[in-house]
């Protein structure tokens, strides 16, 4: 009883404590912690809550030497180990959560909860091993509870995944797994549906069907009731593994006969069925079969019996399930190689789709059945099915008719869809294409008045006539290189999407259309319109990721890149606590899944790319001084010596399949481009990488050059110097932009909206960027060897500095091509060129603040020694001179771009763009006058947006550049 | 024509073309793996023939007592998928998992001004049980119909005989 009251008073004290904390109140609770250990000095639990009170304050530091303390006295007490636990998780220190509680537990071995903590402790670090042995410590612990024996189990199964030895997952992990559960089996001892589930799992790991097949149709086979008819979907799974297709073929009859649209069924009972047709042409129908037995499908004429009866099931009359009418279609393709004659019988594919149409045209999915099999047809066939729905819909007479109705209007599309599919625009005049676009627009306008119900929340059943013609327009920009095109494209999106706010396919491709044409300006009210958010972050972030920074709008390249980051570093922390859950709930299929997933996400290109892009942008931008640039770099923790991208390991997460694309994949090939660019986004990214690396590695010289003067001659021998890291670093990336060199036509490659943008990787190489880089590198180790041997002048070296990389620098200017004539300067290329240049300019100034960290105390020591001797003779060594001039040519080139930003800034030149013809009316309708003046009016905003952030950095630059005088 | 199945943790990165869509919220990822981890079964996926996602229902079973029951907590189809007769399926199937696990009843919440959705939901036997005041919250607050189908076990339909009074949020069980 009177531990009990102690307890309780123990409570009564913290509770202003977590209540403060509850309520975001930190410092409030800090106080209130204080007190309570004013009372009592040893009051874990309350140390602990004021540490995580300071770490939520960000006082780390302190924070930390609480928890040491604590830790170091091995508390057992619950509510400090929970307390602890949060604040390790916090900062993401889940080692010491493990090493936390097998403290506790080796001070009370008889706690389950400590155990059961430890054991979740180790599936956060994803030590199975550990996981494994913790669970069957816990199984000791309390014999009568299964899931503890099935964590253990489960544990062996995650080895089994991850070992990197195939031969031991199956040869031990899985069969170790296998017996302990069999043994439970056998001794009756199995309750729960988790835990027949993970036998299942194990089973099909092992690759043991039939076993699999016992378990199903055995008593146990009863416990499988959650997942909707999983028994039956499994089993039809595992036949078909074991080739047994007639009961295969049974059960999908079954479950169509409950699903008669399930595509996949549909698949699976056809691959069956067929088999059977196969192997009893060879062996006679099997004998003596019950009469009441069900019976497989093994004959065409079976098959089309089936089909029959599904295609109106559970269907309202007149109506038609799509299912079974595909699946004739699907069945024609298969038998065609095997029994033509036999293929002909079911029917004739071009019939049926016409007929398909018929049923379903005015539904939009109907253009997504045909793209599985319109190119299984002839070239004659295929116009003779684009003639016979085109003819089929009554919208080709004259005068021009339009489709009034919704559903007339939704065949009307289709026909046009498949006509793009077919590739029949492809060879249509400049002229044709352009009345076609006229006639498309009209229609688009007329479809408007159909909109009398729509909820905003709704599209305009019209859009997609308007996305037709936007794809022409395109297509005639890729033809013709004429801008006019997308300008125009872009005038009637910016209408679409005021009569169908929601319609994010426009704003997609919107966002696209102003990137390629070099405006970021509208993007982001664009981008947050469509609310892109968590996940979208990854598979979606990738629309404005590769232009924000491009085309120089810095600060809202810094919001945006902020946003991923803290996406993958929050979720990453937060995901691991759903691997805990699922052993909990006995979710076992979920935990690789999970385990997948959290990697997956880790290893992501965009999590990747944009790190190095926001560590980059951040030395580019907020630095305008040598001793920013080196705190800047320590709080960074680059590490030089290793990239901290797994490049094996990268995952491709973008999606780009999210726009609407009514190309054949004979002409555009999304995957493969996707694939491409993957590869070409690595090797921009390893340039990023590089840069950085590279820039680490001189800034950290620099700053050793400064301490080790003091340290006077302590050398540490252990580590490889960081001048030879700095050197490979320069040696790697020169040999890694040779074998970059394919990339350098990218920008030529014909545009496909749908498809990814290419990097900057191009216009790097063709105006060598890295160069001025590379030898700025080598004038940071020659002035280092100054440095270090006291002034061994080489002449070579001083070439460099003195005539080389000035001419490097100058080449660089000249790569922004201004022209006198302001409008010629609002192209994409000029900014993207433009920014370019003034990033590598940052970066050699970066290289040149570390070059005057060694020469400055030279030059002073220097300056000394000839006052001394008063000589008149002696002079100081060129390379202050060589040094403080190749610092003028930087100024100059600064200055340069300087004036390059104020061509290109409309508002500067005093240009209305709108005025400059840039773009013809597309239409005579009045809208498009004002809607194209608004379109010129974001662009020309646009503009001046980039070339006034560009113009700052560039000032802070030469800020920086005027400290680093000699 | 569909293909039913288990969602998977790696739809979250091609559910784009569903969730894009303005009345679908895109939820952080520990929302959706509470789901995975804790109601696999009730999280599903339609996905149409070319391999594109149509539409995904995610639900849980919760309460005590009578009060045992299935739940939706988010049902969406892309609008180029609309009008096909999926949601019903993907209800169903959520139905008869409910009846599997002896629920008493569904429900869902739906903004009272989404008619095409509460429309579907009546035709689908659902009834309006109660409104909840203000449940939605955003530039304006909005209600909620909090609309519920009795299941089999349920023999007396007492689970959806309608409250006179609207509730507010806080008041929910």
């Amino acid at each position: 009883m009177a531990s009990r009251s102690h307890v309780d008073v123990n409570e009564r004290r913290l509770r202003p404590i977590y209540d403060s904390l509850d309520n975001g109140n930190n410092k409030k609770a800090i106080q209130e912690a204080e007190k309570v250990l004013k009372k009592q000095k040893d009051f874990q639990c309350a140390k602990v809550l004021k540490a995580l009170a300071l770490l939520r304050l960000n006082r780390h530091e302190e924070s930390s030497v609480i928890l040491q303390e604590v830790h170091a006295q091995h508390p057992t007490e619950d509510s400090t180990l929970q307390a602890m636990s949060i604040c390790y998780r916090e900062v993401h220190k889940l080692d010491l959560i493990a090493d936390l509680y097998q403290n506790a537990f080796s001070g009370k071995p008889d706690n389950e909860d400590i155990l059961s903590a430890l054991f979740m402790a180790h599936v956060r670090l994803g030590d199975y091993k550990k996981q494994q042995q913790t669970a069957m410590q816990l199984h000791k612990l309390k014999p009568q509870k299964n899931p503890y024996y099935f964590w253990a189990v489960m544990s062996i199964v995650m080895q089994a995944h991850t070992s990197p030895d195939k031969k031991l997952s199956e040869k031990m992990y899985l069969p170790l797994a296998e017996r302990m559960t069999e043994k439970y089996i056998k001794d009756d001892n199995i309750e729960a549906e988790a835990e027949v589930m993970l036998y299942l799992i194990i089973l099909e790991l092992l690759g043991k069907w039939q076993e699999a097949v016992n378990l199903l149709e055995g008593p146990l086979g009863g416990k499988f009731v959650s997942e909707f008819n999983l028994k039956d979907i499994k089993l039809a799974e595992l036949y078909s593994k074991l080739e047994n297709w007639s009961k295969a073929n049974i059960i999908y009859k079954r479950l169509l006969q409950y699903s008669p649209d399930h595509w996949q069924y549909w698949l699976d009972y056809l691959k069956s069925a067929l088999a059977l047709i196969e192997s009893s042409d060879q062996i006679e129908n099997q004998n003596g079969k019950d009469e009441n037995e069900e019976t497989a499908d093994d004959s065409v004429e079976k098959i089309l019996e089936l089909i029959e009866e599904l295609s109106t099931k559970g269907c309202s009359p007149d109506h038609y399930n799509r299912g079974p009418f595909l699946a004739r279609i699907k069945l024609i393709s298969l038998l065609e190689k095997k029994d033509p004659e036999k293929s002909q019988v079911v029917g004739s594919t071009l019939q049926l789709l016409i007929e398909h149409f018929e049923r379903f045209g005015d539904r939009s999915c109907c253009f997504g059945d045909f793209t599985l099999f319109l190119d299984q047809l002839t070239d004659s066939q295929k116009l003779q099915f684009f003639n016979s729905i085109k003819e089929s819909i009554p919208l080709n007479g004259k005068p021009k008719e339009y489709a009034l109705d919704v559903k007339l209007l939704q065949r009307h599309l289709i026909v046009l869809q498949v006509e793009r599919y077919l590739g029949y625009l492809d060879p249509l005049p400049i002229p044709d294409k352009l009345t076609l676009i006229h006639d498309l627009i009209d229609r688009y306008r007329q479809g408007l008045q159909l909109s009398q119900d729509l909820l905003i929340t709704d599209l305009q059943h019209s859009d997609n006539y308007l996305l037709l013609a936007v794809h022409l327009l395109v297509d005639l920009w890729r033809e013709t290189s004429k801008d006019e095109y997308i300008w125009q494209a872009q005038v009637q999106l910016e209408q679409c999407i005021k009569k169908s706010p929601s319609n994010f396919q426009a704003k997609l491709i919107l966002i696209r259309l102003y990137c390629t044409m070099g405006v970021f300006g509208p993007c982001p009210s664009l981008y947050d319109s469509i609310e892109i958010k968590h996940i979208m972050n990854d598979s979606l972030g990738h629309i404005v990721f590769n232009h924000v920074a491009r085309l120089g709008h810095f600060v809202a390249a810094c919001a945006m890149y902020g946003t991923m980051l803290r996406f993958f570093t929050v979720n990453h922390k937060e995901t691991t606590e759903y691997l805990i859950s699922s052993y909990k709930y006995g979710s076992f299929s979920k935990i690789y899944e999970f385990v997948k997933f959290r990697e997956r996400l880790q290893n992501s290109l965009q999590f990747a790319s944009a790190t190095a892009e926001r560590l980059l942008l951040d030395l580019i931008f907020e630095t305008n001084s040598h001793s920013v640039t080196e705190q800047m770099i320590i709080y960074m923790e680059i590490s030089p010596e290793d990239d901290k991208t797994n490049f094996d390991e990268l995952r491709d997460n973008r999606d780009y399949k999210v726009m609407l694309n009514w190309d054949n994949p004979s002409k555009f090939n999304i995957e493969e481009l996707q694939e491409k660019s993957f590869e070409e986004e690595k090797c921009w990214l390893r340039v990023r990488n590089y840069l950085l690396r590279i820039l680490a590695a001189a800034v950290l010289i620099g700053q050793e050059a400064g301490t080790e003067a003091k340290m006077n001659g302590v050398t540490e021998i252990e580590k490889e110097p960081m001048t030879q890291t700095l050197q490979e670093l320069s040696a790697k990336l020169e040999n890694h932009i040779d074998d970059c060199v394919m990339y350098k036509e990218q920008y030529q490659l014909p545009y496909v909206l749908q498809a990814p943008f290419r990097t900057r990787l191009c216009y790097y190489l063709i105006n060598e960027h890295h160069r001025v880089l590379i030898e700025m590198v080598e004038a940071v180790l020659y002035t280092h060897k100054l440095q270090q041997n006291n002034l061994e002048l080489n002449n070579v070296e001083e070439e460099r500095i003195k005539s080389a990389i000035p001419k490097l620098v100058a080449a660089l200017v000249n790569t922004v091509e201004i022209s006198d004539n302001g409008s010629t300067n609002l192209s994409s290329s000029v900014i993207e060129n433009l920014v370019l240049c003034a990033e590598t300019f940052s970066f050699t100034i970066i290289l040149a603040g570390v070059c005057n960290r060694f020469l400055k105390p030279l030059k002073i020591a220097q300056t000394k020694k000839l006052k001394k001797k008063k000589s008149p003779l002696t002079e100081l060594p060129p390379t202050f001179e060589n040094f403080n001039e190749l610092l003028k040519c930087l100024e100059k080139g600064v200055a340069c771009l300087h004036l390059a930003c104020k061509q290109i800034n409309p508002g500067y030149l005093e240009l209305d763009m709108s005025k400059l013809n840039l773009s013809q009316p597309l239409t005579d309708h009045a809208d498009d006058a004002i809607y194209e003046s608004e379109m010129w009016k974001k662009v020309e905003k646009s503009y001046e947006q980039a070339a006034q952030e560009i113009s700052e950095l560039l000032h802070n630059k030469l800020q920086y550049l005027h400290t680093l005088k000699l | 024509m569909t293909t039913i199945r288990p969602f998977t943790c790696d739809d979250l990165f091609r559910f784009n073309n569903v969730n894009l869509d303005p009345l679908t919220e895109t939820y952080g990822l520990p929302f959706y793996m509470q789901y995975l981890a804790h109601w696999p079964e009730y999280f599903q996926i339609a996905e149409s023939p070319n391999g594109q996602i149509m539409g995904y229902i995610m639900g849980k079973a919760e309460g005590s007592g009578e009060m045992w029951h299935g739940h939706v907590t988010a049902l969406t189809v892309a609008p180029e998928f609309r009008r096909l007769g999926l949601a019903a399926k993907l209800m169903q199937n959520l139905e008869t998992i409910s009846e599997k696990k002896q629920c008493y009843f569904v429900d869902l919440f739906v903004r009272v001004s989404n008619k095409v959705a509460v429309e579907m939901y009546k035709k689908l036997d659902y009834s309006v049980y109660r409104r909840v005041l203000e449940y939605y919250s955003g530039e304006v607050d909005e209600d909620a119909f909090d609309m519920r189908k009795a299941l089999p076990r349920d023999k007396d339909k007492k689970s959806i005989i309608p409250l006179t009074h609207p509730v507010r949020p806080e008041e929910l069980d």
